[in-house]
C-alpha cells in the first residue's frame, strides 16, 4: 500500500513540476503570430469560466498575439480582493500593461486607484466600475447593459405587433442578483415596456445563468402560469437553452414565442430553426479584442475614447451571417 | 545495524509528517532562483496582506475541525459581515459597526452551535442551511445589490500599513496567538482536542462535549465577522457573493496544514503552513505565467498531493 501511495505521489509532484514549469500557451501563440514586442500584458477576469468568458478571453489572447504581445490570463474568482493582490503581483513582476474584468461595481474604486497609481496603461473590460470613479478610468470597453435591455423591450413590442394575442404576457428570467449586466438588463426592458401593455408575469427569477437551473425555473413557471404565457425573455443564450429544453419537454414549443439575448451557436440553431424570434448581440470575442487594441492604443500613448462600446441590435434569421457564435 | 533502521525510519516519518513545510521550502527556494521578483519585498508583503484575511477565519476552522466539526456556513457569515459592516458603517460609523457585526457573526455562529451540540443535527447539514439561509439574508438586506461605503477611517485603516504590512497581517498574527494559547495553554482547549479525539469518552471523563462543541461555532461565527470586516476595509464593499470560497479554503488551508480532519490533533501553528503554501503557490503561478486554467489543475493537484502525505503519515503510525 505504501509503494502505491509513494508511486501515486511521485506521479503528482511530477506533473506539478511539468505543469508549473511549462511554457504558457498564450506565450508560444504569441512567438507563432507575430514577432514579440518584448511587452506584456496582464488580465485578471473576474468570470473566467463563465461561458461568456471563454470567447472573451481567447478574443484577448488573439489580439495580443497579433499585436505582439505577451499575455497572461488569471482567474479573479469574482473576489476584489484577490484581484487587487494578482494586479500587485503582474505588477511587481513587470508586466507593462494591464486589463481588469471586475467581478461587480461597487467595489472597483480601490481597485482603480490602485491601477492608477501603478503609472501603468490599463483597460476595464465587460462590467462597468463604480460612478465615482468613472472619469478616473482610462478606457472602458463594455456593453451599454441598458441598451442591450432596450433592444429586448424594443423586440417584445415587436414581437407583440407582429402576433397580436389578447394578453401580452411575458414569463422572464434573469441571470445573477446583483449584477450590474443583469440589473441593467432589467431596466432597459422595463424602460421600454412601461408605457405598454406588456405584462411580466413573474417576479424576479435568477438562475445564475446556469441552463440547468433555467430549466427548473422555466418548469415552474409552466406550471404556474401554463397557457396565460405568450412570450419567453431570457437574458443569455445560456439561459436560453435550460428554458427552450423545459418547454420541449412539456410538449409547448410553438405555443408561444421566445426571445433571449446572446450568440451561442444554441442561438443560432434556433434562430435558423425558427424556434427563436429573434436576439440581442452582444459580442464577446470583440469586446475582448477591443479590449487589446484599446490598451495597444494606451501603451502607444494615443489618445482613445474613455467608454469604447460593444455595438449592441437585434439579431435575426436573415442576419446570422453577419455575426460570429460561439 | 538496530540503531541505522530506526534512523531510517525516524528520517522517513519525519519526512512525511513535515512534506508540507519542505513542500513550501521547496517552492520558495526554487522560486527565488526562478524568478527574481518573486523575493523582493513587494511580492513578499503582497503575499502576506493576501493570505491574512481568510487566514483568520482558517485558524478557527482549524479548531472545528480538532473538535471533529467543520462549519460550510462561514463563507456566507463573512458575506453577510461585509454588508452589515458597510451598512452600519455608512448608518452609525465604523465603531458601532465593528461591535454590531461581531456580535452578530458571534450570533451566527451560536445558532450552528446551539443546532449541532444540542440539537443534535450533524454539522454537515446544520451548517449547509444555516449556509443559504445567511445567504439569502444578505440578498433580500441589499436587495441583491452590491454596496460600497465612502468611510473615511474605514478607508484610512484600509491604508494603513507598516512597512507595506497592512491591518489585516496584524490582526491574522493576533487572531494566531490567541488561537495557540488558548489550545495549548487553557483546560477549555484540550478539551478540545479530547472531544475531536474521541467523543463518548471525553464525554464520560466528565469534559463538556457540547459546550466544547458550542464555543467552536461561536468562535467561527467571530472569526468570519473578523474577515469580513478586514475584507471591507480593503475594498470598502460589501456584497452577498463575496467569500464564496471561504468555507473551502479554510478547509483546505487545515488539511494541507497537517491538521486530520477525523479530529483530535492538530493545531493553528500547521494551519499558517497551509496558508502560506496556498498563498505561496497561487502567487507562484501567476508569476510563472502560468494560465488560469491551468492554475485551478495545479492547486487541485497539490491539494491531493498533501492529502497523500497525510494518509502515508497514518499508515506508517499504524505500521
Amino acid at each position: 500500500m505504501r509503494k502505491v501511495l509513494a508511486i501515486v505521489m511521485a506521479i503528482m509532484l511530477a506533473a506539478i513540476t511539468f505543469a508549473g514549469c511549462a511554457k504558457p500557451a498564450d506565450q508560444s501563440a504569441t512567438a507563432d503570430a507575430a514577432k514579440s514586442n518584448g511587452k506584456k500584458i496582464f488580465m485578471s477576469s473576474a468570470y473566467y469560466t463563465a461561458p461568456y468568458g471563454a470567447p472573451l478571453q481567447q478574443a484577448v489572447k488573439d489580439k495580443a498575439a497579433e499585436l505582439g504581445y505577451e499575455i497572461q490570463i488569471v482567474d479573479g474568482e469574482a473576489n476584489a480582493d484577490k484581484q487587487l493582490s494578482q494586479f500587485k503581483t503582474a505588477v511587481a513582476d513587470g508586466y507593462d500593461a494591464l486589463i481588469y474584468w471586475p467581478g461587480d461595481t461597487a467595489s472597483t474604486p480601490p481597485i482603480v486607484e490602485y491601477l492608477n497609481s501603478t503609472g501603468l496603461p490599463w483597460v476595464a473590460l465587460n462590467t462597468m466600475v463604480d460612478d465615482s470613479i468613472l472619469d478616473k478610468v482610462p478606457c472602458m470597453v463594455c456593453s451599454d447593459e441598458v441598451e442591450i435591455g432596450r433592444a429586448l423591450g424594443r423586440l417584445i413590442l415587436e414581437y407583440f405587433e407582429k402576433n397580436p394575442s389578447d394578453t401580452k404576457n411575458v414569463a422572464y428570467i434573469e441571470g445573477s442578483p446583483g449584477s450590474s449586466y443583469t440589473t441593467h438588463l432589467t431596466e432597459g426592458i422595463n424602460e421600454i415596456i412601461a408605457a405598454s401593455d406588456v405584462v411580466i408575469l413573474n417576479d424576479h427569477m435568477y438562475s445564475e445563468y446556469d441552463p440547468s437551473k433555467a430549466m427548473t425555473i422555466m418548469d415552474d413557471l409552466l406550471t404556474k402560469f401554463g397557457d396565460k404565457i405568450d412570450l419567453v425573455v431570457t437574458q443569455d443564450g445560456g439561459m436560453f437553452q435550460g428554458a427552450y429544453n423545459a418547454i420541449s419537454a412539456a410538449g409547448k414549443l410553438g405555443q408561444f414565442g421566445i426571445i433571449c439575448q446572446g450568440q451561442d451557436l444554441i442561438v443560432k440553431e434556433k434562430l435558423e430553426s425558427g424556434e427563436l424570434y429573434a436576439s440581442v448581440a452582444q459580442d464577446p470575442y470583440r469586446e475582448g479584442s477591443l479590449s487589446v487594441e484599446m490598451l495597444d492604443k494606451l501603451i502607444k500613448g494615443e489618445k482613445v475614447e474613455q467608454w469604447v462600446v460593444n455595438p449592441t441590435g437585434p439579431i435575426y434569421k436573415a442576419d446570422i451571417p453577419n455575426y460570429t457564435w460561439f | 545495524m538496530k540503531k541505522h533502521t530506526l534512523d531510517k525510519d525516524y528520517i522517513g516519518t519525519f519526512l512525511i509528517r513535515n512534506a508540507v513545510s519542505m513542500m513550501l521550502l521547496v517552492f520558495v527556494v526554487a522560486m527565488i532562483f526562478t524568478k527574481r521578483s518573486f523575493f523582493t519585498a513587494d511580492n513578499i508583503v503582497n503575499i502576506i496582506n493576501e493570505c491574512s484575511v481568510y487566514g483568520v477565519t482558517a485558524c478557527a476552522m482549524t479548531v472545528a475541525i480538532i473538535c471533529a466539526e467543520f462549519d460550510l456556513s462561514a463563507s456566507s457569515v463573512f458575506a453577510w459581515s461585509t454588508v452589515l459592516f458597510v451598512i452600519c458603517c455608512n448608518a452609525f460609523g465604523i465603531v458601532a459597526a465593528f461591535f454590531i457585526t461581531l456580535a452578530s457573526g458571534a450570533v451566527m455562529g451560536a445558532f450552528n452551535g446551539i443546532l449541532v451540540a444540542k440539537v443534535r443535527i450533524p454539522a454537515f447539514v446544520a451548517t449547509l442551511g444555516t449556509m443559504t439561509a445567511i445567504k439569502g439574508l444578505a440578498y433580500v438586506v441589499t436587495d441583491a445589490q452590491p454596496i460600497n461605503t465612502s468611510n473615511e477611517t474605514l478607508y484610512a485603516i484600509g491604508q494603513f500599513n507598516i512597512l507595506g504590512i497592512t491591518i489585516a497581517p496584524i490582526v491574522f498574527a493576533l487572531v494566531i496567538l490567541i488561537f495557540i494559547w488558548f489550545l495549548k495553554y487553557t483546560r477549555f482547549g484540550r478539551n478540545i482536542y479530547a472531544t475531536g479525539g474521541n467523543y463518548e469518552v471525553a464525554r464520560l471523563s466528565g469534559i463538556n462535549v457540547e459546550f466544547s462543541k458550542f464555543i467552536i461555532f461561536v468562535l467561527l461565527g467571530v472569526c468570519a465577522a473578523i474577515s469580513g470586516m478586514l475584507y471591507c476595509s480593503r475594498i470598502m464593499a460589501g456584497w452577498a457573493p463575496y467569500g464564496g470560497d471561504l468555507s473551502l479554503y479554510c478547509v483546505a488551508a487545515t488539511v494541507i496544514g497537517g491538521t486530520s480532519l477525523l479530529g483530535g490533533s492538530g493545531g493553528v501553528h500547521r494551519t499558517i503552513i497551509g496558508v502560506l503554501l496556498m498563498a505561496v503557490l497561487f502567487n507562484a503561478l501567476t508569476l510563472l505565467g502560468v494560465d488560469g486554467s491551468m492554475q485551478k489543475f495545479i492547486r487541485g493537484l497539490v491539494l491531493i498531493t498533501v492529502i497523500m502525505f497525510d494518509a502515508m503519515a497514518n499508515l506508517r503510525k499504524r505500521v
